[in-house]
């Protein structure tokens, strides 16, 4: 029996079933619940849910614990899993922008905050919730549109806290704060409610464990097979061990490492930060102390990586993402032997989870550099690459000291954030760049020089920053009262020390993000009008709002002009670039203005996420020649189909926007032809790429190898493409699994060839 | 023409397959040779010259008011050629790019300011800059004025020749070259007279005498046609001529595509060769096994 193959093949063995819906259940009719405090109750509410969820131990497994919304279909040798329908990655964005269209809503400049806060108290994609609040707070949620589990979407568990205490270190590090609790210091009790909430929460998990190690047991007295049966044995200790104390071995971490992302997952938290540094000493000892071979160690890695895979099938846009590499405190290099473990064990199963990406600094070692690249080439996987040299500075910029900034980590997808200590808020508030200048044009006519349409332009961005901020903070006052979050709170730097909730402001990090969308469009369009309109005079302001508002209808010459005869960035333009630039300073500016309820600043990123079809949908023609509800750029990239000039081009073109001031995190996309890299030496020179993208001080980018033939193959015989993977806004995804939107946008972007 | 301005038809950044590393390739423009199977008829002639893109047009007719010769008279699907300077007032007002004016004057700085540009690259990359064509010795004092000043500026060099110059000015370019890609299309003088125009016998000799100053490396270039170049007879013929000469680093196959096809309609030319195929993953097997049996290191274009 090849252990991996078996469970690679059972978890082919998928069958989409209607959920069964057990009876709704409640916290609130033990006698005076209601009284009790919220966070006591979300806490009480999570235990119920964690000592009744089902559970489930599949043959052959070493690593234990199903999704909560896995049903498993029969037993035996080839059981089957069952889930409910997948959700598309990013038909969500795509439908959302249809109906604001038809809603005639198209003609907003910002996105109020009302995005990813899914409401898990019904059936989630994660889990069926039991309630816990009262009428009065979920009235009072409801005017904001939120619920009971609302949860941040981008929120990081504190995994290296974890695996160092065990969820009962945790505890006991709460129990403490309470008991040493000063009653003056705590009128009104909230927090030792909150404390107590902590407490309930771990416990929670600790049960959960025991479950999983009483099945086991059970299981090892009715096994027949004598080595699955020394294995299920093992298994019952393991959990044990983990329910009730922290883990001493890597067997040990790597499990209450899983079960703690599954409880993650009904609280919003599905990232793993620095696996390969929090992970790796457990490793290095079951080493040195001969208890682990390396062949053992990688078959358990692999276990729980399939285990990560299991949820590709409930979305593949699961924010299941660790990063690789890196530094320590003292600036040396942080990669180690589970570093390169890790991307071999994806590179021997294939498939998009766990997801990776990795740091590089100037130290990054040859060999992993290599070993990267080599992954990308093949095409097996393409991973986020991040660079230190900018990023630590960048963080340390936003104010946070050096001995935390080196600990960074993306998020679940794109964001920056220090590992165990952050509740970003990366995510939710928007800025659509394209939308600002659409309004600032209406007024064209008024405006003698460019300089004018610049600062009214100006004033569109601050406008939109400011009512993000408004939307945002209202959303981030009201979380806490209707959907605190005490099992990650925990978990991360802060919460206990300050007796906090995360929502309340417990994280010893709590800064806010405004994402800004279609900086290059923008960019794009507004040195179309400086150069065509202002400097040359070639065309009218009044004939170019007509040509806009009629959507160039009957002057198609006119959009080739604008298209064709002004600067794209992406081109290593000056021109261009430097509008680019400047929109970026100005918008930072504004950002950092403002603060948030939980104490923390707004900080800016540069992402659109999926949203750069649905930002099109809903924004006129531009004056880059955009026709009206064509996708814009994604992310931080140039605009599809402009960047003609090679892929160091768009490197030159992004570094010079100063990425000091985008420490929420940028993303770039490239696509290049897979004959760039072919041929002897194809592995150098993509390395060599990623050298220059490091010292041009870039901050973050990801590589699509692959050609338009290829992708344009996949959509024909979707069957026959299964594995074909391609990166997305945060993350690789499988092509032929995604809205046709998708595939048409990735095709149409440049494929930079030889 | 002077060494300080010469005709430039393109810079391609980010060339991954014209010498070692990543590299910005220079094309001149101009060529002394005529292949049948050239793939970039539109580097040929030393002039600038009109692409005409069909699929691009919109007709919108910019190009009939601005042209001052009636080479447009017509409108732009019946350019006629004859009256045309190339001038290229007409592709200056195509905003649909359907008419592309090939070649363009640049004086040395001006190239060297767009080669700064992919500094960073070259350094992580160990690349540089490779001049092509075209045929660069057709403008030799701006081709060494050119290589001079990279060198100066620390570039590392590449000269991708057809080989087809008089020596002296073959010698006065090849002082500040790194490495030469040195094309050999065949043996027989008869037959590439028949496939190229000319014949090879200046060809072979400045290799020959390249090889003997000793002080550039050689990497050959052979662009495999078959049913053109790939009989046994001058495949042996080769592996003898270039097996003989112990300056050559590598040969490289250049395996036939007919991805040029297009632009010979674009330029308003006949293409010769619609009926030759690529060759066959065997077929160049083979050639490598062949060159390789001399004693030569055989590399295949993209592939190794």
């Amino acid at each position: 029996m090849n252990r991996i193959e078996t469970l690679k093949r059972n978890l082919e063995r998928l069958e989409r079933i209607q959920p069964s819906t057990p009876a709704p259940r409640t916290v609130l009719t033990e006698p005076g619940a209601e009284s009790q405090p919220l966070p006591v109750r979300k806490a009480k509410a999570l235990s119920l849910f964690l000592e009744t969820a089902p559970i489930h131990i599949y043959p052959w497994e070493l690593i234990v614990g199903i999704p909560f919304r896995e049903e498993p279909q029969g037993g035996g040798d080839e059981p089957v899993r069952g889930l409910p329908p997948e959700t598309v990655s990013g038909q969500g964005y795509i439908d959302g922008a249809l109906r604001k269209v038809s809603r005639g809503l198209s003609r907003e400049a910002y996105e109020p905050a009302l995005y990813g806060l899914p409401q898990m108290g019904k059936a989630s994609r994660y889990g069926l919730f039991p309630g816990y609040a009262t009428e009065a707070e979920l009235a009072e949620a409801g005017r904001f549109s939120l619920g009971e589990n609302s949860n941040l979407g981008h929120l990081q568990i504190g995994h290296a806290k974890v695996v160092r205490l065990g969820w009962s270190g945790i505890r006991e590090q709460a129990e403490r704060r309470l008991a040493q609790l000063d009653p003056m210091d705590d009128a009104e009790g909230e927090k030792s409610a909150f404390l107590r909430s902590f407490i309930i929460s771990m416990k929670g998990a600790q049960a959960f464990a025991s479950r999983y190690s009483d099945l086991a047991n059970e299981m090892a007295t009715t096994e027949d097979d004598p080595v699955r049966r020394k294995e299920l044995e093992r298994i019952s200790v393991i959990c044990g061990n983990v329910a009730g104390g922290p883990p001493k071995t890597f067997w040990e971490a790597l499990q209450v490492h899983w079960f703690t992302d599954l409880v993650g997952h009904t609280q919003g938290s599905r990232q793993m930060g620095r696996f390969d540094q929090y992970m790796y000493p457990f490793l290095k000892e079951d080493l040195r102390e001969g208890r682990l071979t390396d062949e053992a160690a990688f078959e358990l890695l692999q276990c729980l990586w399939l285990k990560y895979a299991s949820v590709t099938d409930i979305t593949m846009d699961n924010l299941q993402n660790m990063i690789l590499g890196g530094q320590t405190p003292e600036g040396a290099d942080a990669t180690n032997p589970l570093s390169y473990m890790c991307m071999e064990a994806t590179e021997k199963l294939g498939g998009v989870d766990p997801k990776w990406s990795i740091r590089i600094h100037k130290g990054t070692p040859e060999p992993f550099l290599r070993k990267i690249c080599e992954v990308i080439r093949s095409c097996a996987y393409q991973p986020g690459i991040y660079n230190d040299e900018i990023i630590i500075p960048a963080l340390v910029r936003s104010g946070i000291p050096l001995e935390d900034a080196w600990d960074y980590t993306n998020d679940g997808c794109s964001e920056l954030l220090v590992q165990g200590k952050t509740n970003p808020w990366a995510f939710e508030a928007r800025v659509l760049l394209l939308k600002c200048l659409e309004r600032s044009l209406t007024r064209l006519e008024e405006f003698e020089t460019f300089e004018a349409l610049m600062e009214a332009f100006k004033e569109e961005v601050a406008t939109a920053v400011a009512m993000a901020v408004t939307n945002c903070n209202l959303l981030q006052a009201t979380v806490p009262k209707i959907s605190p979050n005490p099992f990650v709170s925990a978990t991360l730097e802060g919460c206990i020390e300050k007796a906090m909730d995360l929502t309340d402001g417990g994280a010893t990090y709590n800064s806010s993000a405004i994402c800004a969308s279609g900086l290059a469009d923008t960019a794009d369009s507004l040195a179309a009008v400086r150069k065509l309109v202002y400097e040359e005079g070639k065309v009218g302001r009044r004939e170019l709002i007509e040509a806009l508002r009629g959507n160039f209808e009957g002057s198609e010459r006119l959009r080739l002009m604008l298209l064709n005869r002004a600067p794209k960035f992406g081109n290593d333009d000056d021109y261009v670039d430097g509008i680019a630039s400047e929109i970026v300073a100005y918008t930072a500016g504004e950002v950092e203005k403002h603060r948030n309820p939980r104490g923390g600043r707004y900080i800016l990123g540069l992402f659109s996420y999926g949203e750069y079809i649905a930002h099109g949908i809903v924004t006129g023609a531009t004056p880059d020649g955009r026709r009206a509800g064509e996708g814009i750029s994604p992310n931080f990239s140039p605009s599809p189909g402009r960047d003609r000039s090679g892929p160091f081009a768009v490197l030159k073109s992004t570094s010079k926007v100063n990425q000091l001031l985008t420490v929420n995190g940028t993303a770039l996309d490239l696509t290049l032809h897979p004959s760039v890299f072919s041929g002897p030496g194809g592995t150098d020179k993509l390395m060599s790429l990623v050298r220059a993208f490091g010292e041009l001080d870039c901050m973050q980018m990801q590589l699509n190898i692959v050609d338009a033939d290829t992708l344009r193959a996949a959509q024909k015989e979707p069957e026959k493409h299964r594995n074909l993977t391609v990166r997305l806004w945060g993350f690789p995804a499988y092509f032929v699994r995604l809205p046709n939107e998708f595939q048409e946008h990735i095709i149409s972007r440049t494929e930079h060839r030889m | 023409m002077t060494g300080d301005q010469g005709i430039v038809f393109d810079i391609k950044h980010f060339a991954v397959h014209d010498g070692p590393g990543i590299r910005t390739t220079v094309f001149l423009k101009g060529c002394p040779l005529r292949c049948v199977w050239c793939h970039s008829p539109e580097s040929q002639s030393p002039r600038p010259e009109l692409l005409f893109h069909v699929d691009s047009c919109i007709g919108c007719g910019a190009c009939i008011e601005a042209c001052p010769t009636f080479a447009q008279a017509t409108g732009p699907k019946k350019i006629r050629r004859e009256l045309c300077t190339g001038c290229g007032r007409c592709a200056e007002v195509c905003y649909a790019e359907a008419l592309q004016l090939i070649g363009k004057k640049m004086t040395v700085d001006e190239v060297l300011r767009e080669v700064e540009r992919d500094r960073a690259i070259y350094k992580t990359s160990g690349g540089g800059v490779t001049l092509s064509g075209g045929e660069p010795t057709q403008q030799p004092d701006f081709t060494a004025e050119l290589f001079r000043r990279l060198k100066e500026g620390g570039y590392h060099t590449a000269l991708d020749t057809c080989g087809h110059a008089d020596w002296r000015v073959l010698k006065s370019i090849l002082t500040d070259v790194d490495l030469i890609l040195y094309d050999i299309k065949h043996t027989d003088p008869v037959a590439h007279k028949t496939l190229t125009g000319v014949g090879n016998e200046l060809i072979i000799s400045n290799l020959a005498k390249i090889a003997e100053r000793q002080s550039n490396r050689i990497v050959i270039r052979f662009p495999v046609i078959p049913g053109y170049n790939d009989s046994p007879a001058n495949l042996s013929a080769m592996a003898t001529l270039l097996g003989g000469m112990s300056r050559i680093e590598a040969v490289e196959l250049l395996p036939y595509h007919n991805l040029g096809a297009p632009k010979y309609r674009s330029l308003g030319r006949p293409y010769s060769l619609k009926e030759a195929e690529p060759p066959t993953e065997e077929e160049l097997a083979s050639i490598r096994e062949t060159l390789e049996a001399a004693g030569l290191r055989v590399i295949v274009e993209g592939k190794g």
